[in-house]
């Protein structure tokens, strides 16, 4: 098949885009003929087949992992950046798919067909599987395991504690709390993800909390960034939050973390707002401690609404990296965006992919800010959600609206439109006649009255596309819940090429080993 | 002698209601600061009429609810009495957090800003202080005034987004004395039954503030606790959007 020069032009820029991540992301054109989707797939193999491998050693480390973000995700994601930037959606990719290397993760834990965070975080960055809610501790350990000395017994060394012995730079970044389960599993060791401050903690209990076990660190010279939401857990209750001054911290002990953490490290600093993070000098700061909310973190689209104004996730990523930089032995960073499992568990789709489009943004800074020759860096999920792209729509047809082909909607058995994403569980049941709602008289649910003979609402004059739709969801439930099956891993940098075919999750600490040389 | 005190202030009381109905009734002002208030109401859902009526699905059973609130300038506390629950809401600045209140558990849910944004939700600090949108009684149509035990009633009435509305307002305390609302064949009917000032309260309240608070977004990762297993059917769902 002969190509002309025209549609080589076209197929180059397209793979030209395809091969690296860091150009801003543009408006894609799909190619409009059999020839054209020939050629840019003769382009993407030539591409492909001159890459070269990085077997060097690896300086730095990051791992960018967006909490949630099964390829359904990745998928609807691409398409809404696309579609936002008045491109072909579909065509479109984000920064980090354009990576050379890919992976399926297997993201069973030891005791979980579909795990939580804690345990297939673990898994990441310490190399081993562990059971449900556990943090950087092993299988063998009790749920809820009070005692320290029996915690330190089980507790299994991370990528993070080797990295600081070796005299690296070391950071977590996430727009969740920075006690939450994801960042958490790189600095602490606890059987239970959720006592992440001393009011947490069963009466007796001797193990330290996570906040604790942050500004505590015992390895190196400490974690030299942390940045990320939940202020009220290094805080106590007596002690006014500085953004929202009515309300308190969480702490029983009457310590202040954040106070503590300025003053156990030399040239430190502690931020919670814009401006403060803004003003952090970063070449003359070696220990940066940055809690913008007193919980997680706003949603990217929600962040602009915040009072005292806070960081993106690239902003952040990037503020880490200038404070890391300043040691010549290397770094490894974490970076999470955490909220777009927040968002998929409340049924809510435009925020999930837009925290995983400030994710890809996150990456393409990254990239932009480290040399690929000396930087591994590894984009995953820690496990999906039952989020799902159904229907048979259009190319270029709203992935936050209903699926439709050239504009006419397409409709299930009822003769009812339907969104193309929606959640196989989750708030987002309407359940027709047979929909139950709360009661307030009797604490318990009661049949609802419903009008008219509907299955399902008919969203004829719904607009699904705005932020705050819900989708609908098959099974109610309280929360929509994570899905199974395997999650995606893209790398680039050295050592990248070792990811390839299914792995369990855990073999992602051991490439990071590798690559940084820990496991000589 | 006690009859003839009872007797001398039973007239007392009809002199100065009489009094009273003269006096012209204060006109609304929903832009004043809300008094701090101790209150009692009592709730009651029924079916308006019998039209709307599936197989299945019917409800012809009324439900009685008695609550009480605490409201003060920051903050407002709802009592369920009746089913020992619980909502606070609380003010800093442009901020509302909601908690939800479990008291037999010593456990809430609270609700933060974007937990309102992905439910779709747009809570008001003066919707929840007054017990309807400040904008939803002015949209009502005035039908008339009175005194009732001594307090100064305004009557509204009228229909907004296909809901039909009959108020009598306490304009002394910007809430309402009696509430209705209709639609879809559905009625609620919510009655001030006593308000004093919050100081003088006379009933007694668990706040919540010891309790283990559970932020909305987290209860994804808590799929194995039995509270939160428990109270799910009570968080808010896609019925908030569709019907």
């Amino acid at each position: 098949m002969k190509i002309n020069a025209a549609r080589k032009s076209l197929t180059t820029a397209i793979a030209a885009a395809m091969l690296t991540g860091t150009s801003l992301p543009q408006a894609a054109e799909a190619p409009a003929s059999a020839e054209e989707w020939y050629a840019q797939g003769q382009e993407d193999l030539l591409v492909q087949r001159k890459a070269k491998t990085n077997n060097r050693k690896a300086k730095n480390v990051i791992l960018f992992v967006g909490d949630g973000m099964g390829v359904s995700t990745v998928t609807a994601a691409r398409i809404l950046e696309g579609q936002m930037n008045a491109g072909d959606g579909e065509i479109n990719r984000l920064s980090f798919e354009k990576f050379q290397h890919l992976a399926h993760s297997v993201t069973a834990s030891a005791n979980q067909q579909t795990s939580d965070s804690a345990p297939t975080a673990t898994a990441m960055v310490a190399g081993i599987k562990t059971n449900d809610g556990a943090i950087s501790v092993d299988q063998t350990i009790n749920r809820t395991e009070p005692d320290a000395a029996v915690t330190a017994s089980k507790s299994v060394k991370t990528i993070l504690e080797i990295a600081e012995e070796k005299g690296m730079s070391t950071g977590v970044v996430s727009t969740a709390r920075i006690t939450h389960a994801t960042p958490a599993v790189n600095y602490a060791h606890i059987s239970n993800r959720d006592w992440e401050a001393d009011s947490n903690l069963p009466a007796g209990a001797t193990v330290k909390d996570i906040a604790r076990q942050l500004v505590e660190f015992p390895f190196g010279d400490g974690l030299e960034v942390a940045l990320g939401g939940g202020r009220s857990y290094f805080m106590p209750n007596t002690m006014s939050d500085p953004e929202n001054t009515s309300l308190k911290g969480r702490r029983k002990d009457g310590r202040d973390l954040t106070a503590e953490w300025v003053s156990n490290y030399p040239q430190s600093a502690f931020v919670y707002d814009q401006a403060g993070f803004d003003a952090v000098d970063t070449e003359n700061t070696q220990h940066l401690l940055g809690l913008f909310e007193r919980s997680h973190m706003r949603y990217e689209a929600d962040r602009a609404t915040d009072v005292a104004g806070e960081p993106s996730l690239t902003e952040m990523t990037e503020k880490a990296i200038e404070v890391l930089n300043n040691n010549k032995k290397g770094f490894y960073l974490m970076v999470e965006a955490g909220r777009i499992d927040h968002a998929h568990h409340a049924g809510n789709a435009y925020r999930a992919l837009t925290d995983t489009i400030e994710l890809s943004n996150a990456v393409r800074k990254a990239m932009e800010m480290t040399n690929p020759k000396d930087t591994l860096i590894i984009v995953t999920a820690d496990h999906s959600h039952v989020f799902t792209i159904a229907g048979y729509p259009s190319r270029g047809n709203p992935i936050l609206g209903k699926a439709a082909i050239n504009g006419t909607p397409l409709t299930d058995s009822l003769g009812l439109p339907y969104t193309t994403v929606s959640y196989a569980n989750g708030p987002g049941w309407t359940g027709g006649t047979q929909r139950k709602e709360f009661d307030g008289a009797t604490e318990g649910t009661v049949a609802a009255t419903y009008t008219g003979s509907a299955l399902r609402p008919d969203l004829t004059n719904v607009d699904t596309t705005v932020p705050a739709y819900m989708q609908e969801a098959t099974v109610p439930m309280g929360s929509e819940t994570h899905a199974g099956e395997d999650v995606a891993i893209y790398a680039q940098g050295p050592r990248a090429q070792l990811f390839k075919g299914t792995r369990e999750q855990h073999y992602i600490f051991h490439v990071m080993a590798n690559a940084l040389g820990f496991d000589k | 002698m006690k009859k003839a005190v009872v007797y001398l202030l039973l007239t007392l009381v009809t002199v100065l209601a009489g009094c009273a109905s003269t006096r012209p009734v204060p006109v609304l002002d929903l832009a004043a600061d809300t008094v701090p208030v101790a209150a009692e109401f009592v709730t009651v859902r029924e079916q308006a009429d019998h039209s709307h009526d599936h197989a299945g699905h019917g409800r012809d059973e009324s439900k009685e609810v008695r609550w009480h609130m605490f409201r003060s300038t920051n903050r407002i506390d709802i009592d369920n009495v009746t089913v020992n629950t619980g909502e606070t809401w609380l003010r800093d600045g442009k901020l509302l957090v909601m908690r939800q209140l479990f008291h037999e558990d010593r456990k809430g849910i609270e609700y933060l800003a974007d937990d309102f944004a992905v439910l779709g939700m747009q809570p008001s600090w003066q919707r929840q202080a007054m017990l309807i949108d400040p904008a939803v009684l002015q949209a009502l149509q005035e039908t008339g005034s009175s005194w009732q035990d001594g307090n100064p009633l305004r009557h509204y009435r009228g229909d907004v987004d296909g809901q039909r509305f009959e108020v009598m307002w306490r304009v002394d305390v910007n809430l309402p004395y009696s509430l209705v609302r209709e639609r879809d064949g559905q009625r609620e009917t919510t009655r001030l039954l006593a308000v004093h000032p919050l100081a003088q309260s006379p009933w007694k309240y668990e706040n919540g503030d010891g309790y283990e608070l559970i932020d909305y977004a987290d209860l994804g990762d808590r799929e194995r606790d039995p509270f939160v297993l428990k109270i799910q059917s009570q968080l808010p769902g896609g019925d908030m959007h569709h019907h």
